[in-house]
């Protein structure tokens, strides 16, 4: 397995900036709905509602814009034999390791988004709760899904003969 | 062990039959002389009276050489198949009914991130068939030799007695809701002797229901605390009216945890909790206390006696003096959302004029006004503290094999975690840390609520990191040994 750090697929920001524009536009339809039916009920304070949704549509549309470009650049990760390794965020930058020993299970999944731009994430199922590698290529996903799995059935099949 | 079918004890068809009971005759009277309504209850009642007996009948459990097997037949089919190995603990429980009936439930768990607040196994036998299939199981399992006589009584490692038990139950709680029983205490009080306020009696029902009851729950828990070691198994036993016992594997332990609330380090005290997987049994404990709230002294006796595998004392770090600068923007940004947040509410109350407050006396009128501004100014004023304590109590210790997190505004918890237990490693930094070269870290261990995170305060990034290098040093080394920590 490779040691240093691999950069996703700039499609990967297609994927989030479809994703953040769906969320979007029900952030949108939320608030238009209740300023809609709302209107009479909040009297003089309509006013101060409208501001408040604008100011939040313009500082999320604001992030939505920025969010992908920073996600793709911040994003790294790596396989080594004994480690998945993973370095994703916008605001805050999270490094995330996972000791291949840990794994329990290895899962390639694919939303439709993902699907329609032939993306997949690999989730890796620990003890301790599930680590992500997202928008990887999809032959790049069942790749590296094969090699964690071969990984682990190694380490089991060596755990059996040692017994 | 040689394959042995048993089932539920037959009083549990009673039981399930009664809950049902009772369930169907509150229903009838909700139903208020529905005539039609009546004939369904009876009629479902009838159903699931047959189901209930049906269920005991096609469900088993048989305890193979190597593995127990749990059969269900009923609407479904379901075999599950606990695999000796996989088995954290085995617990026996005596509810009312048990104690009735002359029964124990048995509760086997397994290591499991699935399914771990749960028991995977839950029957009810005979009480003396319980304690044999018990001793049975730990003994093949875990080495340990069957009680010759369990009902002797065993000498707890730490002398508790019922004023130990009061005290963890009124001060072992979380001070914030201590906190809160007090502040329905005093609104009580103060409502009772100044207004003629009908919100005395929610006070009071609130008060009873979120505070009394489950204090007095507590004492009738934890009263006759025990705690022993027998080779490596911990056994715990407690209960005044209903008696809860268990046992666990040393090495079912990933971390243990010194807890000590504010109100208890005021009086010099502090219980003994442990992280362990399949302790469920007894009565949602998902983290079970190893001792209730005693003398500190007392503890430090405990651990050496109980769990001297968990003596840790590495040089302890404090948070750096940058770690200042993030926590302080956190505070701002904190106090700017609170006052977002409460401005206008208190600018609306403040500003009401005295027609408006006219059916309040003079001085409810005056709290009415000014409430909320020194709530907000006051959760302000906590935020701020908050910051500046934050960087006085977190702490972080490395050692070979464990490494030690402080934790706690108000309750201090020490963790004292293995590297072997620990699942996932997250090390995060936002923008202001990160130039400061600081971070945060999260460390995932499988617990008996599935999975438990436990996170750091601000340290050096380098640092950190080296819990996750640690790790994987073991695992390269051969220092880990997975026969005792896999799960």
């Amino acid at each position: 397995m490779t040691e240093e750090y691999k950069s996703l697929n700039p499609k990967s920001k297609a994927a989030l900036y479809i994703s953040y524009g769906i969320a979007y536009a029900v952030l949108f339809l939320i608030l238009f709905a209740v300023g809609y039916f709302g209107k009479e009920w909040m009297g003089d304070n309509y006013r101060f509602y409208e501001m408040f949704s604008l100011a939040i549509l313009i500082v999320t549309l604001a992030y939505i814009i920025v969010a992908p470009l920073i996600f793709y650049r911040h994003y790294k990760y790596a396989l080594t034999d004994d480690k998945i390794d993973v370095l994703r965020g916008i605001i805050i930058i999270r490094r995330t390791m996972v000791p291949i020993e840990r794994i329990h299970q290895v899962e390639v999944t694919r939303g439709p988004i993902n699907n329609m731009l032939g993306l997949a994430d690999v989730d890796v199922t620990t003890a301790g709760g599930i680590a992500k590698i997202q928008f990887l290529d999809i032959p790049v996903a069942n790749s590296i899904a094969e090699d964690l799995n071969r990984y682990i059935n190694d380490i089991v099949r060596e755990r059996k003969e040692n017994d | 062990m040689t394959d042995v079918t048993y089932r539920n004890h037959p009083t549990v068809m009673i039981r399930n039959i009664l809950i049902i009971g009772f369930v169907m005759l509150y229903i009838s009277f909700s139903a208020r002389g529905s005539s039609a309504m009546l004939i369904g209850v009876v009629v479902l009642f009838a159903l699931l009276c047959i189901f209930v007996v049906l269920f005991w009948a096609k469900t088993t459990i048989t305890f193979g050489p190597n593995e127990a097997v749990v059969n269900i037949n009923v609407l479904y089919k379901r075999k599950k198949i606990i695999p000796y190995k996989k088995v954290a603990s085995v617990n026996v429980v005596r509810d009312i009914f048990n104690r009735i009936f002359g029964t124990t439930t048995l509760n086997i768990s397994i290591n499991s991130s699935r399914n771990a607040a749960v028991p995977d196994a839950r029957f009810v036998f005979d009480s003396a068939l319980a304690e044999q299939i018990r001793d049975k199981l730990t003994s093949d399992l875990f080495g340990e030799e069957p009680a010759e006589e369990d009902s002797s009584p065993k000498e707890s490692l730490v002398d508790l007695s019922m004023k130990d038990s009061v005290m963890h139950s009124l001060f072992g709680i979380s001070t914030y809701q201590l906190l809160y029983a007090i502040g329905l205490l005093a609104y009580s009080v103060f409502s009772t002797l100044f207004f003629e306020s009908s919100g005395v009696f929610l006070a009071l029902i609130l008060l009873i229901i979120g505070e009394v009851v489950p204090t007095v729950f507590n004492i009738l828990k934890y009263g006759n605390f025990k705690v022993y070691r027998i080779n490596d198994q911990i056994h715990l036993q407690h209960g005044i009216i209903q008696n809860y016992v268990s046992k666990f594997d040393i090495n079912r332990i990933n971390a243990i945890r010194i807890k000590r609330t504010f109100f208890a380090r005021m009086i010099g005290k502090s219980c003994l909790e442990a992280e362990v997987v399949g302790i469920n049994a007894i009565a949602n404990d998902v983290t079970p206390l190893l001792c209730i709230l005693t003398d500190e002294d007392k503890i430090e006796a405990l651990i050496k006696q109980l769990v001297p595998e968990f003596i840790h004392h590495p040089e302890m770090m404090k948070q750096p003096k940058e770690a200042r600068i993030p926590l302080l923007v956190k505070s701002v940004f904190g106090a700017m959302l609170t006052i977002a947040i409460m401005a206008y509410p208190c600018w609306w109350t403040y500003s009401l004029d005295d027609v408006e407050l006219s059916g309040l006396s003079p001085l409810e009128a005056l709290l009415f006004r000014y409430a909320l501004t020194v709530v907000a100014v006051a959760a302000i004023a906590v935020i701020f503290f908050a910051a500046h304590t934050s960087l006085k109590v977190r702490e972080f210790g490395l050692g070979s094999e464990m490494f030690n997190l402080v934790n706690g505004l108000v309750d201090r918890k020490t963790t004292i975690i293995q590297y072997d237990r620990v699942q996932i490693t997250k090390v995060s930094a936002g923008p202001m840390p990160r130039r400061l070269g600081l971070a945060k870290c999260t460390v995932s261990l499988l617990s008996s609520q599935g999975y438990k995170n436990i996170s750091s305060g601000y340290f050096r990034k380098e640092e950190l990191y080296k819990i996750g290098e640690v790790m994987l040093q073991r695992l390269k080394d051969g220092t880990y040994r997975y026969e005792k920590n896999s799960t």
